[in-house]
């Protein structure tokens, strides 16, 4: 049994490194803009390099 | 699947192989009407904007452009620009491509959800020159500093956020090690598990109570320091007593504690509260008067121009003034044609004509070319704002209603606790205590603090999907209580700028339209306009002798006939008509009148009629009451009909009926502004978002004002709604006490109860809201 000890520390610590990943990423503003990346993938227009204009 | 006219052609914006129709523009094909129309808005703008408008050339002055830029260096500098005006993913599209048609734009960034773009710019280009081409392009920027501090708020959405998350987190987490011991799994008869699974949900909740629920804490200690017993009170006295009775059984050895149950009570109302505020994330309500009056002015100096701060002007200073500016300052015309719109302050919307040397007032707009000002007086800001806000204070929203009831419900509580726990003093002394915080504990208010933000939380959501937005969630609380509606006219029940023109005496011939055309075209006469344009698309004739007198009408001869077109006195006529009326002889014999009427929205009288169901209505209008008969045949139900009525006025009026009744104001932003400040709710009805509302506490956008009424309707449901959540976890509440008066309140019956009720809370609020919105077809 006392390796549910073990298993569970080890699921806290585990769920611990999720949360810090969500706190960086929403530190980082990615949360800020949930809906224009998903419009911009939308966006036909090749990249301007190949443009020759 | 579309027809296919040709392979092979490529598109000459996006570059792809266009398969179905073809657009043709400028010798080009594209695949789409959006590509064409891209390519024609990127070849137009090549250049960088040469008239930029004087509310953008502002930007530029060093005071305004530090406070603007988030970065700067001596290469580039960057700034987040609000445009309202952004829609769909082409907008996404036409603005990231803002760089490969704005020479100077470095890069440009949008953020859909919050309608910005993050633009960084070379330092030779003047941040005037990318907003007047933004505006170009269809999206008037908002840049302003009130904008800036806007930025402040997002700020606190993020930390809400990650409040939430963190309770989110820490609240499953303490469930999974209560789990096991609700259900007496095998595990817990070990000491060692129970102890491990204390500790560790001890330590969860200490985040949860110090940061995530810190909030509440502090509000009610000062709302209690104030002597009053706000809703977060009982919230309050709920989360101590969880954790200081959990803390205490936890380390005595008697149990496990509530800790699932308190950090499941944070998370929800957290819940709540970010529920509420998303609602707001792309309206904004901080602009204030200056992002409408110009800050700077064409001063003429030795008749040049020159650009100078408002506040440096004095009196004798000559300005210039462009068509469609605001003007800025008090002050005699010296040079131009003044047609000066005072909408903005009279709410009457036909221009003013000026003479030469004739007084114009500041907030008035220019509507026919170039003017010369000269200041009569030192110019005022202040002076300025106050014609528009006779006071900015802000309304504060209380829901005094819920204040009540948790002032008796925090009462009620601390009496059964106390009552139970001395009863239990002369059994039981051990046992006191624990009935004392059980009672706290159980009859924590859930429902009370949860109940009333997620009914506004939901309501708000449908409002904003009707283009309604309020400022404050407790104002749906005053909206439902609202007992008159009064209405501005002009541009809330009429259409802004459309007028309804018709002939009255017999069908005009062809002829007699050339006639009247050719006359009212040499009159620049807001009248003799708007004739001419009604009789669009005829020829105009040559006019001889044209003669028009001031205030009467004009006249001429044209094609050997002698017209008069003007006022009935002036032409001998019978006044038959209470509207606008222009009469028109030919020959010197009268043939009829025009009748100019403002056009009502549509729908209008059903909107009325719906609406006086719930309240009852009157108008307070700036206009002429030339209206009037229209309107009560409109609808004869009008408590109050008056018109030419000042701003001053209207808020005098609106202060009378409050003495009586709880009254809410709807007008056209700006005029009313005084008006609708003083109404116990103001809302101001606005064609586009990005407009400025003074004083008011909420935006309706003028496509969704057929709404109204049923949104009136869901307002005035929300009160009965929390009335029912209220009852529904007072049944929990009362099952609960009984358990803990009667000291059998265990842990498992806690840990079912609390959870059951705050969710059936917000499970049962959230499907009346809904089910209530289906039925006004609000969703």
């Amino acid at each position: 049994m006392k390796i549910l000890a073990m298993l569970i520390s080890l699921s806290l610590m585990l769920a611990l490194g999720f949360l810090y990943a969500f706190f960086r990423a929403m530190k980082s503003g990615q949360f800020d803009d949930l809906e224009s990346p998903a419009m911009r993938v939308l966006d036909t227009k090749k990249p301007k390099t190949k443009k020759s204009k | 699947m579309k027809q296919i006219k040709s392979t092979e052609t490529i598109c000459a914006y996006c570059e792809s192989v266009c398969d179905s129709d073809i657009v043709h523009l400028n010798n080009q094909h594209y695949c789409c009407y959006g590509c064409a129309t891209l390519s024609d808005v990127v070849a137009r703008m090549k250049h960088a904007p040469v008239d930029i408008a004087l509310k953008y050339k502002q930007l530029d002055l060093p005071e305004s452009f530090n406070e603007l830029v988030d970065y700067q260096n001596d290469k580039l500098y960057k700034i987040a620009i609000s445009l309202p005006a952004i829609h769909c993913s082409s907008c996404i599209e036409l603005l990231e491509d803002l760089p490969s048609f704005m020479n100077g734009v470095l890069s440009c960034h949008v953020n859909f959800e919050q309608r910005r773009c993050t633009v960084s710019i070379r330092k030779n280009v003047p941040l005037s020159a990318v907003a007047q081409l933004l505006d170009d392009i269809g999206y008037p920027p908002q840049i302003s500093v009130s904008q800036k501090r806007n930025d402040a708020e997002k700020a606190i959405n993020r930390t809400n956020l990650l409040k939430l998350a963190l309770a989110g987190f820490c609240f499953g987490n303490i469930m999974l090690f209560s789990l096991p011991h609700y259900f007496g799994l095998g595990v817990t008869n070990q000491l060692f598990f129970t102890r491990l699974f204390s500790v560790l949900s001890m330590v969860l909740s200490l985040p949860v109570v110090a940061y995530a629920g810190r909030d509440y804490l502090t509000s009610a200690y000062k709302a209690l320091s104030a002597g009053k017993l706000h809703i977060n009170v009982p919230i309050a006295i709920g989360i101590l007593s969880l954790f200081g009775w959990s803390f205490y059984e936890i380390l005595s050895g008697a149990g496990i504690g509530y800790l699932d149950s308190l950090a499941g009570l944070i998370f929800f109302l957290l819940i709540g509260k970010w529920f509420q505020h998303k609602v707001y994330d792309h309206v904004s309500y901080h602009r204030n008067v200056q992002d409408f009056i110009p800050l700077v002015v064409r001063k003429l100096v030795h008749q040049q121009e020159e650009w100078v701060r408002i506040d440096s002007l004095e009196k004798g200073d000559i300005v210039r003034v462009k068509n469609e500016e605001i003007i800025p300052v008090n002050g005699i015309l010296l040079k131009g044609i003044g047609r000066v719109d005072y909408a903005f302050i009279t709410g009457e919307s036909v221009p003013e004509p000026v003479q030469h040397l004739g007084a114009v007032y500041a907030g008035g707009c220019q509507k026919s070319g170039e003017l010369d000002i000269q200041l009569s007086e030192n110019p005022s800001i202040e002076k300025l704002w106050s014609t528009w806000s006779t006071n900015s204070e802000v309304k504060e929203f209380r829901n005094s209603w819920l204040d009540a009831i948790s002032h008796y419900f925090t009462l009620g509580v601390l009496a059964i606790a106390l009552v139970a726990g001395a009863v239990w003093g002369f059994i039981d002394m051990s046992r006191a205590i624990f009935v004392f915080s059980a009672v706290l504990i159980v009859a924590c208010p859930c429902a009370l603090a949860l109940s009333a933000p997620f009914t506004y939380g939901n309501i708000l959501r449908v409002f904003s999907k009707n283009n309604f937005f309020l400022k404050n969630a407790n104002a749906i609380f005053t909206l439902g209580e609202i007992q008159h509606i009064v209405l501005d006219k002009t541009g809330t029940m009429t259409e802004k700028e459309a007028l309804l023109v018709s002939f009255e005496g017999g069908e005009l011939t062809a002829m007699d339209k050339q006639l009247i055309a050719a006359v009212t075209n040499q009159s620049t006469h807001p009248l003799s306009s708007i004739i001419t344009h009604y009789l669009k698309g005829v020829d105009f004739l040559p006019t001889l002798h044209f003669k028009e007198e001031q205030g009467k009408g004009v006249e001429a001869t044209v094609g050997g006939k002698f017209i008069k077109i003007g006022s009935s006195s002036w032409l001998n006529a019978a006044d038959t008509s209470k509207a606008t009326s222009v009469y028109v002889s030919i020959d010197e014999e009268l043939i009829g009148h025009f009748r100019i009427q403002a056009k009502y929205r549509t729908g209008l009288e059903t909107i009325l009629n719906r609406l006086s169901t719930m309240v009852s209505l009157s108008v307070l209008s700036g206009d002429t009451d030339g209206e009037k008969s229209a309107l009560h045949h409109l609808f004869p139900g009008f408590k109050m009909l008056k018109f030419k009525l000042k701003p001053a006025q209207k808020a005098q009026l609106i202060s009378e009926l409050q003495t009586q009744e709880k009254v809410m104001m709807i007008g056209d932003g700006l005029n009313d502004s005084a008006a609708i400040q003083r109404g116990d709710m103001g809302v101001a009805l606005t064609e586009n978002l990005n407009g400025f509302y003074p004083g008011s506490d909420a935006v309706l956008l003028s496509d969704s004002f057929e709404q109204l009424p049923e949104m009136v309707a869901l307002a005035k449901y929300a009160k009965k709604i929390v009335r029912w959540s209220f009852l529904f976890s007072l049944m929990y509440n009362v099952t609960g006490v009984g358990f803990a008066v009667l000291g059998l309140l265990t842990p498992v019956i806690a840990a079912i109860l609390m959870p059951l009720s705050s969710i059936s809370v917000v499970l049962l609020v959230t499907v009346l809201v809904r089910l209530k919105s289906q039925k006004l077809n609000l969703i």
